[in-house]
């Protein structure tokens, strides 16, 4: 067996990652579901189901369908509550894990209020504000579609935490550029993107929508491209460190985002495929590294070879 | 599961214990690992991580004590999926090189616990060169390195070692063919659940659209009738296919059980693209495998007549179960157990000679009256139930089919006062209880998820207008 020197340690927005890995949020649950299928040490970090300040049930069934390279999901944000996280969840998660826990509300004052009461919790790393849930009546992507809305959060949220705090970008936007800058500028510490688009399909024997919900978010790998195309784009225009999500299956896939512009990366509905999809990603991605003769994994960010113009 | 050291003599004279013990520690035990693993470890666990670990699922903790209750080692590690990890070594300075470590990791090696437990792995400080000459001592190679793994920066040296012993024996595998004891259906869901590439054995059809899929797994636990696996075609080194994108859903049919590895048996009806693709599969082809997973049938009661309905594709989560129910009533000389079994057309119930092979009374209904009685199964257990509306023991219904027929058999249930269980196929994307996406409403609207709450249910439970299947 062939052996690697590589440092895969990379910082996101403060938060210091063992490897450029980590679970996205809603496709993890809250960690302890995977102990039985993967040391969650071997991940970089993980993102929580998105928490409210109370329990939520989520939307009626049926929530989800399977499309071509994808899936579409309208769960409507069932979690179990702040308090409950705390005090059931938090406790199962090991030590050395850096948890970023996804917040999210129907107003900025829920979400600064979140993350003010699991400021200091152990184990807490940071916060990830989803201001991009396609599926639900309010809250979510209201904020993420309208730059107003987005400054007003995360202002609200930097004067409730100096913790780390990323923003979780919608890609149902025109200029996903504008709303990165503006994050950038009320002192977020860093972005994921992109969430899931918004879609529907139908079936056509019963004539109706798949999803109870009618709409939902589409994810997989076929939302692969256009998150690369929004991850390059947002690179350009901040200098916080990004997340990028969006249908990584492999270790090549994970590069990819890293090329452009991506500091770390989360991978979502893959972990439905295989529960240790995600740690596999990230040994990829040092065999990749290592034959390319990157001794840093730090190192390939940014490096897409743009053609001379 | 302890192992005697006292013929260790070189133990026995140091430290003043006459007698050494090697076993698996116990909560009591934590405090004096600790102290011990302070003294020798520059960065060990707290007694909080050692407590952390030993409530951890698959976690093993072994030690060496005495018989003054002081520790002179200990080893801590974690298996999962066929893998297992070392988390730590340690042994008291004054005892080194005394074969302490070896025979601690030996312990481990030899317990039942990790019998499956292919390759190990650790991780150890590049500067520790004394662990890495043992650990090289022992077998292990380097693999690799981490630099700035360790919290202080310093480079952790990645080992791993592969069991030599991986030789499956398929034993007795005709007379313990369902794989589950009627103890077993008291509640073997307590058993965790494994992520493994399984290999095709036998992928063949048995009528149109209908197969027999028997997969090889190793380290497969015991299962609970009624538990389901989820599978991905086309898995390991050929996986290029993201389209069908997700795991499918199937009931796992029967066991056959192995020393080292198990074979499970599935049946399924090509229905879209993601059974198409699992019908292209073919012997030595991996498929990935999660499983078993959500909870079963419930135990039946002492002398009940346990009436078991399936429609379709449904019947295939009954088998096991039926097994179990027929062992119990001849176990018990009490009871009784009727089947009946629904589908379109003979060719659709290839599971019929298997049911009858079990020796209950078995009642078959098909739509066109190719085989057994014409029409739904509704019928047959309509009058089953009349016939029995005077019996005061027990009579409960278990369901597994399409949602029409499980909420016509819960209707019929109701009407004649006995219990039903019914088992909910609803589409899910993870089997493990993350994507939320197998939901159904429950009377009163709370929800459940059909993959762990379910994917049995009381029929009364659950709300048949929103039940999402």
């Amino acid at each position: 067996m062939a052996e690697f020197c590589v440092d895969t340690t990379v910082n996101l927005g403060g938060i210091a990652l063992r490897n450029p890995v980590l679970t996205a949020s809603g496709t993890f649950g809250y960690g302890s579901e995977f102990a039985p299928f993967l040391d969650l040490r071997r991940l970089g970090g993980f993102v929580t189901k998105s928490l409210t300040l109370q329990p939520r049930q989520g939307n009626l069934p049926p929530r989800i369908a399977e499309t071509p390279s994808g899936m579409l999901n309208a769960i409507g944000i069932e979690n179990v509550g702040v308090d409950a996280f705390v005090t059931e969840k938090l406790p199962q998660i090991p030590e050395g894990v850096p948890v970023i826990v996804s917040v999210f509300g129907t107003a900025p004052e829920e979400y600064a209020d979140l993350c003010q009461r699991l400021d200091g919790v152990p184990k807490v790393a940071g916060f990830e504000l989803n201001a991009s849930c396609p599926h639900v009546k309010s809250g979510g992507i209201e904020f993420g579609q309208n730059p107003k809305s987005l400054t007003q959060l995360v202002s609200s949220v930097r004067a409730a935490t100096r913790m780390p705090v990323l923003v979780k970008l919608s890609p149902n936007v025109t200029s996903i550029a504008e709303m990165a800058r503006v994050c950038e500028g009320e002192g977020a510490d860093g972005l994921s993107l992109i969430n899931t688009l918004q879609a529907l399909d139908v079936n056509v024997e019963t004539r109706r929508p798949v999803l109870r919900n009618v709409l939902g978010g589409l994810s997989g790998p076929a939302i692969r491209p256009v998150a690369l195309r929004m991850v390059w784009q947002a690179a350009q225009a901040v200098q916080i460190p990004i997340c990028g999500i969006g249908g990584i299956m492999t270790g090549e896939d994970a590069v990819k985002f890293l090329l452009c512009g991506a500091t770390a990366v989360q991978v979502g509905t893959a972990s439905y495929l295989d529960p240790t999809m995600a740690a596999q990603v990230a040994d990829a991605i040092v065999v990749y590294a290592a034959r390319h003769g990157f001794a840093r994994v730090q190192d390939l960010t940014g490096a897409l070879e743009l053609p001379v113009r | 599961m302890s192992v005697d050291v006292r013929d260790e003599r070189e133990i026995k004279q140091v430290q003043g214990a006459d007698v050494w013990r090697l076993r698996r520690a116990a909560p009591q035990d934590l405090r004096e690992i600790a102290e011990l693993a302070r003294e020798v470890l520059c960065d060990a666990w707290t007694l909080v991580g050692f407590e952390e670990h030993l409530r951890a699922a698959r976690s093993d903790l072994w030690w060496v004590c005495g018989s003054d209750g002081r520790a002179a080692g200990y080893l801590a590690a974690r298996y999962l999926a066929g893998e297992g990890e070392i988390f730590s070594i340690g042994v008291r300075a004054s005892l080194r090189r005394q074969g302490l470590a070896s025979r601690l990791l030996k312990a481990l090696e030899t317990s039942q616990e990790w019998r499956g437990v292919a390759r190990i792995h650790l991780e150890v400080r590049e500067s520790n060169q004394a662990a890495q000459a043992f650990y090289a001592r022992q077998g292990f190679v380097r693999v690799g390195k981490r630099p700035r793994y360790y919290p202080d920066g310093e480079m952790a040296i990645l080992m791993t070692r592969d069991r030599v012993d991986s030789q499956t024996s398929m034993r007795d595998a005709e007379s313990r063919a369902c794989g589950v004891s009627a103890q077993a259906v008291a509640g073997a869901e307590g058993t965790l659940p494994i992520r493994a590439q399984a290999e095709v054995v036998v992928n063949r059809p048995e009528a149109t659209a209908q197969y027999r899929l028997r997969l090889r797994v190793a380290n497969w636990p015991s299962v609970a009738p009624g538990q389901f696996v989820m599978l991905t075609p086309k898995a390991g080194a050929a996986r290029a296919c993201s389209d069908p994108l997700l795991p499918r859903p199937m009931a796992i049919y029967r066991v056959f059980e192995g020393e080292t590895s198990s074979e499970i048996e599935i049946l399924y009806r090509v229905v879209g693209r993601g059974t198409g693709l699992l019908s292209e599969v073919s012997p030595g082809d991996q498929v990935g495998l999660v499983g078993p997973l959500g909870r079963g049938f419930p135990a039946p009661q002492a002398g009940e007549h346990s009436i078991l309905v399936g429609g379709g594709s449904g019947i295939a989560s009954l088998y096991l179960f039926a097994r179990a129910a027929c062992e119990r009533v001849r176990q018990e000389g009490a009871g009784r157990v009727s089947i009946l079994l629904g589908a379109r057309t003979v060719a659709d119930l290839p599971a019929q000679s298997d049911f009858a092979d079990l020796g209950a009374e078995l009642i078959l209904a098909t739509e066109d009256g190719s085989v057994g009685e014409r029409g739904f199964v509704t019928e047959p257990l309509r009058v089953l139930l009349e016939g029995s509306a005077a019996s005061t023991s027990g009579v409960v219904l278990y369901v597994c089919g399409p949602t029409p027929m499980m909420r016509a058999c819960a209707n019929l249930a109701a009407k004649c006062e006995r219990q039903c269980f019914v088992s909910l196929e609803n589409p899910m994307a993870c089997g493990f209880g993350v994507c939320l996406g197998c939901a159904t409403t429950l009377q009163g609207g709370g929800k459940a998820l059909v993959c762990k709450d379910g994917p049995v249910f009381a029929a009364d439970r659950i709300d048949w207008e929103n039940v999402g299947g």
